[in-house]
């Protein structure tokens, strides 16, 4: 047995001394660039656009998307086939519906390897591995193509000047295009408009009003037709990170987008320093200050709440708000809305005392863009390619891309649209018209990142690299026999770590 | 000679040949499963370990011992992670000296036959047939307002607790559906081994006076002493192993919050792609390394007190 053993043991350290040496050291790649928003054309006049002609396919043609069929349903791409093979007579679209998040995820790799579909949608796609590995097609010449033709300017509207800015800076890999981004919206506070409106409250545009709506909510002793106690606000403890939709928010009001961009590219470990970079711990403290130090303002299940439980408190009505993303509405179902009468909006994240300001002295609205993460690509060995291209282009345009939020009740495909437009013409719930106009009205941001350490690493570098503590922070308020989860204990806990493992970090994903 | 009969030695030898071309057939697919299975998954395990997927170089390049070194920082400086090492090693103790003893019990029970045996057999045996999903579903909305559980409680007096909501109380809630759910196996286990001890032992012990406890713990737990000891060890892995209970039971939430986080989960909920296979391969190989020496210590320690006996 103990020879066994031995041998066991040498041959393991052979074989590993072998592939060592075997192995390519790696590093390298130049991503320098990839997260600069390109220059887009000025899009506020339309009235001169003319779209450019279509491609035409020899009868027979195929299309074969495959789509994760998640919070978005699925009428926007059956609507969406239904009109291009309006459109293309010639071609026939097969879409493939997906619950299963590992066929786009741990799988797609070896699904592009053999006879691939045409189209992936979905989110956490490892899109810039299948890029470097060549599974995935180059999309330059899709975001070159010409959509629509200016004849007030002569000038092209490319694909690339109709895909939304904010999104731009996660398309892109070593200079090249590789995917679209899905999905646009907003994240803010849900809030149940028919008790608003019955008990006569206005929504909050300051976090000082934001206290104030709380304390009116707690004090007004308002019941649900359950005889429930109303309460300002519900969120789930297992989803505590909804939060962040509040706390990013106030994070870039406080630090404007170019530091928030600076904190996201990782390049200094600095960031993490709360001396030197005290914008998101600034904003952890508001969120720390509305809800952990004033605990009476959450429903009292709110903690042992899972999503769903939190979604159904809400709109049964047992809390006037909730912190939401862009597909609350969706997720809630129009169903269960309209059982509970409920009718539900989005408010954007009140301002902070010391958020930035523009040039007429006005803070400036920001919106933290939740759906950043969803990509759709092109499989380099799928039988369609051209089509698939032509799918692309098309869904840029104006008539095609409005399709999205007509089915999806107030989300919007990551493109530039015609919000003037989509008030007059699509909004018809209170939902739809908030987030349209919180869309709007504001400079929009998301936390992709084109840092080695998130992209290349076993454990991703995140703006909580130890976990949000929401759930922690609440529950642990002044109980002095729970660990402290004070916004100085926090973050001075991140940057210590940070601060020692940094180095070791940046040699785990290669960088010296 | 055209015709003639091959002679007694070639016989043997193609008898011999045709032997071992059965043998080796009959071998062939064992022997490869095991050898894709199980080494070269764990030999792919350990080897990328001691790597960092790169995509630039396609594949996986050498990085020595970092990821241990990056795992021991975590264990030694973060608490959520010392946190979970040790609501996994938790699993242990539940499992292997509450849900196995009371499997025992029960067992017996349903081996003396106890009025409603059958009904009892089917009790406890119907969370082990019903998906996960659902049963964890069923589990939780039995606890809070909307459950069956809070309004007996508010009715006698008692302010219910937040059973999902607080790290106390919530990983004990977990416990406390794995020792529920996990009956049944084990029941089917030993009610199976006792069901083979021979009546004449059972009534010759009625005979000489032999009450139920004397008998449960001197004639029937020594006679299926060894499928105790396998329900035992497979109770100690399930710490490492365990990961779908907290999953479903917190929302399938992909921070494990309220410390319910286990080795496996931690595995799954961080895996999305090769990039991050080789520190995950490092956590796990860690804690199996760590971990397997114990389960080999206890069987070698239980398999001592009983010596096996055939009937």
């Amino acid at each position: 047995m103990k020879k066994t053993l031995r041998f066991l043991f040498l041959a393991l350290c052979v074989a590993v001394a072998c592939l060592s040496f075997a192995c390519n050291p790696g590093g390298g790649g130049d991503r320098e660039g990839d997260d600069k928003i390109p220059e887009q054309l000025d899009d506020s006049d339309r009235s001169g656009w003319v779209l450019r002609e279509r491609e035409t396919f020899p009868a027979g043609s195929k299309l074969r998307v495959k789509f994760f069929n998640g919070g978005y349903g699925r009428a926007w791409i059956d609507a969406m086939k239904t009109r291009f093979e309006a459109d293309y007579p010639t071609v026939e679209v097969t879409l493939i519906a997906s619950n299963q998040e590992a066929d786009f995820t741990t799988l797609l790799g070896t699904a592009l390897d053999g006879t691939p579909d045409d189209i992936y949608i979905c989110h956490n796609i490892p899109w810039e591995k299948l890029a470097k590995q060549g599974k995935i097609a180059n999309l330059d010449s899709v975001y070159n193509a010409e959509i629509y033709h200016d004849d007030n300017t002569d000038l092209p509207v490319r694909f690339l000047d109709r895909v939304c800015t904010s999104s731009l800076n996660s398309v892109r890999f070593e200079g090249s295009y590789y995917k679209v981004p899905e999905v646009q919206g907003a994240g803010g506070i849900a809030y149940n408009k028919a008790l608003f409106d019955a008990n006569g409250w206005t929504l909050p545009t300051t976090y000082a009003e934001l206290i104030t709506l709380c304390e009116t909510i707690s004090a007004s002793g308002a019941k649900t037709k359950d005889g429930e106690t109303v309460y300002p606000f519900v969120w789930s403890g297992t989803e505590a990170y909804l939060w962040d939709s509040l706390v990013y928010d106030w994070w870039v009001q406080l630090a404007g987008t170019d530091e928030f961009n600076r904190f996201m590219r990782f390049e200094d470990k600095a960031v993490f320093n709360p001396d030197e970079y005290p914008y998101l711990k600034q904003a952890w403290a508001y969120w720390y200050d509305l809800v952990c130090g004033r605990q009476s303002f959450s429903h009292p299940q709110s903690l042992a709440f899972s999503n769903l439980q939190c979604n159904m408190a809400f709109a049964a009505g047992q809390a006037a708000m909730m912190p939401a993303t862009c597909w609350v509405a969706n997720e809630i179902g129009a169903d269960i809305l309209s059982q509970f009468q409920c009718d539900i909006g989005l408010a954007s994240t009140p301002f902070v005392p010391d958020a930035k300001r523009d040039a007429e002295g006005k803070p400036i609205r920001v919106s933290y863009d939740l759906a950043g993460k969803d990509s759709i690509v092109v499989a380099q060995k799928g039988k369609n390619k051209a089509v698939a291209m032509e799918f692309l282009k098309w869904m840029s345009e104006e008539e095609n891309a409005v399709l999205f939020p007509k089915n999806t009740n107030g989300l919007l495909l990551a493109m530039r649209y015609d919000f003037d437009g989509l008030l007059r013409n699509v909004a018809e719930s209170t939902w739809e018209t908030d987030m349209f106009n919180i869309l709007k009205d504001s400079t929009r941001f998301n936390l992709y990142s084109s840092s080695p350490m998130v992209y290349l690493a076993g454990t991703p570098l995140s703006p909580y690299p130890d976990g949000n503590y929401y759930g922690e922070a609440f529950e642990y308020y002044g109980d002095s026999a729970k660990p402290v989860r004070t916004p100085d204990v926090v973050f001075d806990a991140v940057w210590e770590r940070m601060d020692r493992d940094w180095d070791m970090m940046r040699a785990a994903v290669g960088l010296s | 000679m055209p015709g003639a009969a091959a002679s007694p030695r070639g016989k043997r030898k193609k008898r011999s040949a045709a032997k071992a071309a059965f043998v080796s057939v009959m071998l062939a697919y064992p022997v490869l499963h095991f050898a894709v299975t199980w080494g070269y998954v764990n030999f792919n395990a350990i080897w990328s370990s001691f790597t960092r997927y790169d995509i630039f170089a396609d594949g996986n390049v050498f990085n020595g011992f970092l990821n241990y070194r990056m795992l021991w920082n975590r264990i030694t400086a973060d608490e959520s992670t010392r946190t979970m090492l040790l609501n996994s090693f938790l699993y242990f103790p539940v499992t292997c000296f509450v849900s196995l003893p009371l499997s025992v019990v029960f067992s017996y029970f349903l081996f003396k036959k106890i009025p409603g045996g059958g009904a009892y057999r089917v009790i406890f045996y119907l969370p082990s047939i019903l998906p996960i999903a659902v049963l964890t579903m069923s589990f939780r909305f039995a606890f809070g307002p909307d459950g069956f559980i809070d309004p007996i409680l508010k009715a006698a007096g008692i302010q219910p607790p937040l059973w999902f909501g607080s790290s106390s109380l919530t990983p004990r809630m977990i416990f406390a559906y794995c020792v529920w759910a996990g009956l049944g196996f084990n029941i089917v286990l030993l009610s199976g081994a006792m069901s083979r001890v021979p009546k004449e032992i059972a009534e010759y012990g009625r005979l000489e006076g032999v009450g139920f406890a004397r008998e449960l713990f001197q004639i029937m737990i020594p006679l299926v002493w060894p499928t105790v000891v396998t329900s035992f060890v497979l109770g100690m892995s399930s710490v490492l192993t365990v990961y779908l209970q907290p999953y479903f039971l917190m929302g399938s939430s992909a921070t494990a919050p309220f410390g319910t986080g286990t080795i496996s989960l931690y595995i799954f909920n961080n895996y999305s792609s090769d990039i991050q296979g080789p520190y995950l391969a490092a956590f796990g190989l860690f804690c199996s390394v760590c971990y397997v020496p114990f389960i080999l210590l206890a069987r070698w320690f239980m398999n001592r007190f009983f010596k096996d006996v055939d009937y």
